[in-house]
């Protein structure tokens, strides 16, 4: 048996674009049509058994709020990946995410991240124009989701995963 | 609740005999730490219940054991520690899950002058709802408000998109009946006038459409401060009752205009309003009685001036209005039994017009028995006013 590796990712976006759903639909398999807003940070564990090595995922959820620095920022020290999360039937959650791409980029530009399009079961009220998407597709790989659906859920969280971790730390850890 | 307090404060000061405050804060649901030059934490004081529950009685891996309180103390609390500011720093509420559920808590990290930097952790218990109910409130009011913006700015563009495509044909065929009325057949004259009238009438149905439901709301606090001279509106109320008597004499209908304001004290005061759209409030009422104006009768216009502004009346000796109808009538979309759906808005477009600039319109019964319309303006108080009429 190959030994675990600990990886914390962090969700960020607005609130209401559907963080808390998409953690407990990846996690739990679970989706409620009930908003309950989440206050400060939850921490979900998910164990995902790749080929030659175990990943725990510590799924942060951070609330959502607009801005994006001081404690906030703190907490994505140690990430090892961020999704960021916006609801595809609110084009200004997409304006709001590029802002925190930005900011993410000043301070930790390494981290690997995706952007979750979500809603995606809701696509003929999207809100976003395709030279918008374009636009953003140039910046961040893109998922479009829906926590409700489950479409591109389990993909999403197995692409940053993916990405977190190196291939020699796979080896590394097979190794050992 | 209280009780509950003084219990639990009870038991634990029992348990504490060093040091009280440490019992109270205890019996608060903070446990307090004190980091050690080792780096270690050690327990100030009483631990609370929930602690050893959450955490287990081993504050070490309690820590280590808690993704969030690891993060804080080593990305947060620890620079802060080092750089030693006065003020703590906190670390937002977090949510813990075990077989009990949810708990949410809320860790410090304090500076104190004569003691080793203290990381204090509470217990939110049942203040965590409220918080939590706040947010949610405003989160759900937000998005609300939001939707409702959506659905202004929807009814905005279609509103837009239909005065668009009803006004552009209307165009044509106003200019094409202009010509027809000047054929030299009689018949053909009088179906071309009947024709134009109506063409104009939804004209002007379609140019109130669009601004009673336009939302730019900008525009309203703005009429409130407009003022115009009583002399403009007698002058604009004598503008509409010209422009509609050849069409009422068709019907052998006369209008009448009962001027009290020009000559008198009040002619050369000002009333909150403005020349146009009071035109337009004037004209909507006229053709309104107009239509329901019996053969061989007068409708009346009458303008007075009263102690608090200026009141309007439009009289006809109509059947007057059903009386289920009487308290929707200012209403959007209200309409008679008898009328051609020109009412369904003129009406409405009245109210708001008058009520933008802080008047009153109302309904009443004539004294034939007919609908008498009547609306006020206030007068608006100038310094020149003032000094005028002392
Ligand atoms: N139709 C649809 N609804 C969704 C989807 N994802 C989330 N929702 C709904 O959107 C609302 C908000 O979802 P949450 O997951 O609580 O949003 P959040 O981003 O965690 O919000 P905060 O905790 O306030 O930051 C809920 O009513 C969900 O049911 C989705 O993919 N499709
Ligand atoms: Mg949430």
């Amino acid at each position: 048996m190959s030994k675990q590796i600990k990886k914390k990712i962090c969700l960020i976006g607005s609130f209401g674009v559907g963080k808390t759903s998409l953690v407990s639909k990846y996690v739990k398999g679970i989706f409620s049509e009930k908003y309950l807003s989440t206050v400060g940070v939850m921490i979900s564990q998910k164990a995902i058994q790749l080929p030659d090595c175990e990943v725990l995922l510590m799924v942060w959820d951070l609330a959502g709020e607009d801005d994006f620095q001081g404690l906030r920022l703190s907490f994505i020290k140690g990430a090892s990946g961020v999704l960021f999360v916006a609801d595809g039937t609110r084009s200004e959650t997409l304006q709001l995410t590029q802002q925190h791409i930005d900011r993410l980029g000043e301070f930790y530009s390494d981290i690997p991240t995706l952007l979750l399009l979500n809603k995606a079961d809701l696509k003929d009220r999207w809100e976003i124009t395709d030279a918008h998407l374009n636009d953003v597709e140039s910046r961040v790989e893109v998922f479009h989701t829906s926590a409700k659906t489950g479409e591109n859920v389990e993909d999403a969280f197995s692409r940053i995963t993916e990405m977190m971790i190196s291939p020699e730390e796979r080896a590394m850890e097979a190794f050992l | 609740m209280a009780s509950d307090l003084a219990h639990q404060f009870s038991d634990r000061s029992l348990s504490s005999e060093a040091d009280p405050l440490a019992a109270v804060l205890a019996s608060l649901d903070y446990i307090v730490l004190e980091r050690g030059g080792d780096g270690a934490f050690h327990l100030r004081g009483t631990a609370p219940q929930w602690f050893a529950s959450v955490y287990g009685s081993d504050i070490k891996s309690a820590i280590a054991g808690s993704p969030f309180l690891s993060c804080f103390v080593n990305e947060i609390a620890l620079p802060f520690w080092q750089a030693a500011p006065a003020a703590p720093v906190r670390s937002g509420i977090w949510t813990e899950v075990d077989e009990q559920g949810e708990q949410h808590f809320e860790a410090i990290a304090m500076n104190s002058a004569n003691s080793p930097p203290l990381l204090v952790i509470q217990s939110l218990g049942l203040r965590y709802e409220e918080i939590q109910m706040l947010t949610q409130r405003a989160n759900e009011n937000a998005l609300e408000h939001r939707q409702l913006g959506r659905e202004v700015q929807k009814k905005d563009v279609l509103l837009k998109c239909i005065v668009h495509d009803l006004n552009n044909p209307l165009g044509a065929v106003l200019l094409n009946l202009e010509v027809l009325a000047m054929s030299n057949d009689e018949e053909v004259q009088g179906a071309a006038l009947l024709a134009l009238e109506a063409a104009r009438r939804q004209r002007s149905l379609i140019k109130s459409i669009s601004e009673v439901f336009s939302s730019d709301l900008s525009r309203l606090g703005r009429d409130r401060e407009c003022a115009e001279e009583v002399s403009e509106l007698v002058r604009g109320a004598a503008y509409v009752v010209n422009m509609h008597l050849n069409q009422a004499l068709r019907r052998s209908v006369s209008i009448l205009l009962e001027d009290g304001l020009t000559g008198s004290v009040s002619g050369n005061r000002k009333v909150s309003g403005e020349l146009e759209p009071f035109v337009r409030a004037v004209e909507n009422l006229v053709l309104n009685a107009l239509r329901y104006a019996p053969r061989d009768s007068t409708v009346t216009v009458r303008i007075a001036a009263q102690e608090k502004g200026i009141q309007v009346q439009v009289e006809d000796n109509g059947p007057g209005v059903e009386p289920n109808l009487i308290s929707g009538l200012f209403d959007p979309f209200i309409q008679g039994t008898t009328n051609q759906g020109a009412m369904g808005l003129g009406l409405y477009f009245c109210r708001m017009t008058v009520e933008q600039w802080g008047g009153a319109i109302r309904y009443d019964q004539a004294p034939g028995g007919g609908a008498r319309f009547v609306f006020t303006l206030p007068w608006v108080v100038t310094d020149a006013h003032n000094s005028d009429g002392s």
